[in-house]
């Protein structure tokens, strides 16, 4: 071997080193590589000429990994509207991770009356985990260590995965997680931001208070609007998918004005920017309707992510033709071309985004076709609570096999006609009731377990908003492990009452057992 | 006003004002403007002149095969030239000003 390589001349070896260069290229998009590789290999194997050098040098290919990559991304987004959009979703991320931290994981002005507990020390979720990771992402930018900044970000994204396998791995007794919409559109906008560099000359700080005071308001008018089954707002940001989707046809809109008056950076940048909002309207179908047999997913968000693509694609190349740069000479046909595909690309983003608005607005979001495990909840769980609720002789708190928490509020009625002694049976009950919720064995969790295992194959009936009575529970195809357990929590709550009045030697028939559950973070 | 130069841009548009180069040619006479301080990797050479192109700041100038190997010749456009002017009284006025505090600053201490 040494002696083949003694008796190599110079050139051998040159093209040795230009065949692994040549492989190097790989990392680069195709049209990439036919316009400069050429060049390219020209100025390395210069370059080794000119240093006696015939192979390359250690770790060198990184180089070509990163530039490679990059020029990968710069087809699908050029670095300018990266670098916009991460602009935009620092500012925006940071604002909107406050304001989430404050009136969701913090709520300092919450008593825990909507049976949320303060799982996460002294606060209800882990949202204090991503807040801080996203204000030290807007630090490193500001003091220029982008670098620090996208690794926080990109810890960010890992925990929002996490979070909810985690959870279920490690079954905490209480909801840590925070909501699989909110994650979502934190995870997204992390992605984005993380691939561009925010632009510091703009004000980051001012701008993330306004997006801060923005998603507050936001969070108002949804207190106004959008009430969950605890009478609190319900998917905060992303409560109502049709309004959301209206938001997203508004930026789709607005930035295909941008377009037609060629300020294709704002235009792309404004397009990256709202592809978190997408997705976090992708994920309220996927989380919460995904049993669904219409698509609504399919029919709201393929016109909207197609439309982002095509623009950001076109704009792309409006973009490359100039931008705002100018003065310089652009190809008349290249700027001819570009212009075509924004022309054709606007009305598709216009239409797109529209329709997909509307047929979010147009679906009755409440009442899908098949079981719904939404629908049920807000059956049994929602709405204003019944006077004896407000008076109950117990209320319990208590965890669902998920992590979401349940208040049950029982009230015991005496049905008795007889005089004054048959009141017996309701006082023993109450008693009985007053003293399991004070030791806590009414709702202990291994006799709740052994209850549900005790009657496996326990199904019921639900009759969907289409009049059409749907089985579900263990064994139905339609099993929910939250709901089987908040049924079971009613059945054996009652039983025992009931149990504990018979052994009493009082008659069950003379008192009336009544219970109102509310949920919150139950399974869908 | 457009953002200013990042670095290898700077010296690659200082290296083209001297006249068209090839590729390997723009390094060296980065690395010789710089006395030495800058040696620009060829991958970060193409990716930078690519962006500098599409801004119209710099020109594809022929290209010819030496040895098998292609060289390819660029140049500086009159807007290459006005944005490098640009940068440049920028830098000079921000090194004029402290030149002239500094100066202030040792009359001072003298007198001090």
């Amino acid at each position: 071997m040494t002696a083949v390589l003694e008796r190599a001349t110079d050139a051998d070896l040159l093209t040795l080193l230009e065949r692994d260069y040549r492989r190097q290229l790989r990392w680069y998009p195709k049209p990439w590589r036919t316009a400069h590789g050429d060049a390219l290999i020209g100025t390395l194997l210069d370059e080794a000429d000119d240093t006696d050098r015939f192979t390359m040098e250690p770790g060198e290919w990184r180089h070509f990994a990163a530039a490679g990559l990059e020029a990968r991304l710069d087809r699908f987004a050029p670095r300018r509207v990266r670098d916009a959009a991460a602009t935009v979703l620092l500012s925006a991320g940071v604002g909107i991770a406050l304001t989430t931290f404050v009136v969701e994981s913090w709520a300092p002005w919450s008593t825990g009356e909507d049976g949320r507990i303060r799982a996460f020390g002294p606060f209800f979720d882990a949202g204090p985990v991503l807040t801080a990771l996203w204000i030290v992402a807007l630090l490193s930018a500001l003091v220029g260590r982008w670098s620090i900044g996208r690794v926080a970000l990109l810890v960010s994204v890992l925990a929002a995965v996490l979070l909810h396998p985690l959870e279920a791995l490690l079954a905490p007794p209480q909801f840590v997680s925070l909501d699989p919409r909110v994650l979502t559109l934190s995870a997204t906008a992390a992605l984005i931001t993380v691939l561009g560099t925010p632009r510091t000359r703009t004000p980051l700080v001012a701008a993330a208070v306004g997006w801060a005071g923005l998603a507050a308001v936001a969070h108002a008018f949804e207190l106004l609007t959008a009430i969950d089954s605890t009478g609190s707002p319900t998917g905060f940001l992303l409560g109502d998918p049709a309004r959301t989707s209206w938001t997203v046809a508004l930026a789709l809109a607005v930035a295909a004005v941008f377009a037609l008056a060629r300020f294709a950076l704002p235009a792309a940048a404004l397009l990256l920017s709202v592809v978190p909002l997408a997705a976090g309207l992708e994920a309220t179908f996927i989380a919460f309707d995904w049993a669904e047999p219409i698509a609504g997913e399919v029919l709201v968000a393929l016109p909207v992510v197609l439309g982002v693509i095509v623009l950001v694609v076109t704009s792309h190349r409006a973009t490359a033709s100039g931008g705002r740069v100018r003065g310089h000479a652009v190809a008349p046909e290249r700027r001819r071309r570009s212009g075509r595909a924004v022309g054709v690309a606007v009305p598709i983003v216009i239409l797109g985004g529209t329709a997909g608005a509307l047929t979010a607005s147009g679906l009755d979001w409440t009442h899908p076709v098949g079981m719904s495990w939404s629908d049920y909840w807000r059956t049994t769980a929602t709405g204003p609570l019944p006077d004896f609720a407000h008076h109950p002789d117990a209320t319990l708190t208590y965890a669902l096999p998920h992590g979401g928490s349940c208040t049950i509020r029982v009230a015991i009625t005496d049905t008795s006609s007889g005089p004054r002694p048959d009141r017996a049976a309701a006082d023993t009950a109450r008693a009985a009731l007053a003293e399991g919720a004070a030791d806590g064995t009414l709702l202990d969790r291994e006799r709740l377990r052994a209850a549900i295992k005790d009657n496996p194959s326990r199904q019921n009936t639900w009759r969907n908003f289409w009049g059409v009575d749907i089985r579900y529970g263990a064994g139905t195809g339609n099993y929910n492990p939250d709901v089987e357990y908040f049924e079971a929590v009613d059945a054996t709550l009652r039983s025992e009452v009931l149990q504990s009045v018979e052994r009493a030697g009082a008659s069950p028939e003379d008192v009336d057992y009544t219970s109102v559950q509310r949920c919150r973070g139950e399974q869908r | 006003m457009a953002q200013p130069l990042g670095e290898s841009a700077f010296w690659i548009l200082t290296a083209l004002a001297a006249g068209r180069r090839h590729g390997y040619a723009i390094v060296q006479e980065a690395t010789t403007a710089s006395d030495g301080e800058v040696r620009l990797k060829a991958t970060t050479l193409y990716a930078v002149l690519e962006r500098l192109e599409l801004d119209g700041l710099v020109q594809q100038d022929g290209e010819e095969v030496v040895d098998g190997r292609t060289r390819r010749y660029y140049r500086l456009t009159d807007d290459g030239a006005g944005r490098l002017r640009a940068d440049t009284d920028l830098l000079e006025s921000k090194v004029r000003a402290a030149r002239s505090n500094l100066a202030g600053f040792r009359a001072a201490k003298g007198l001090a």
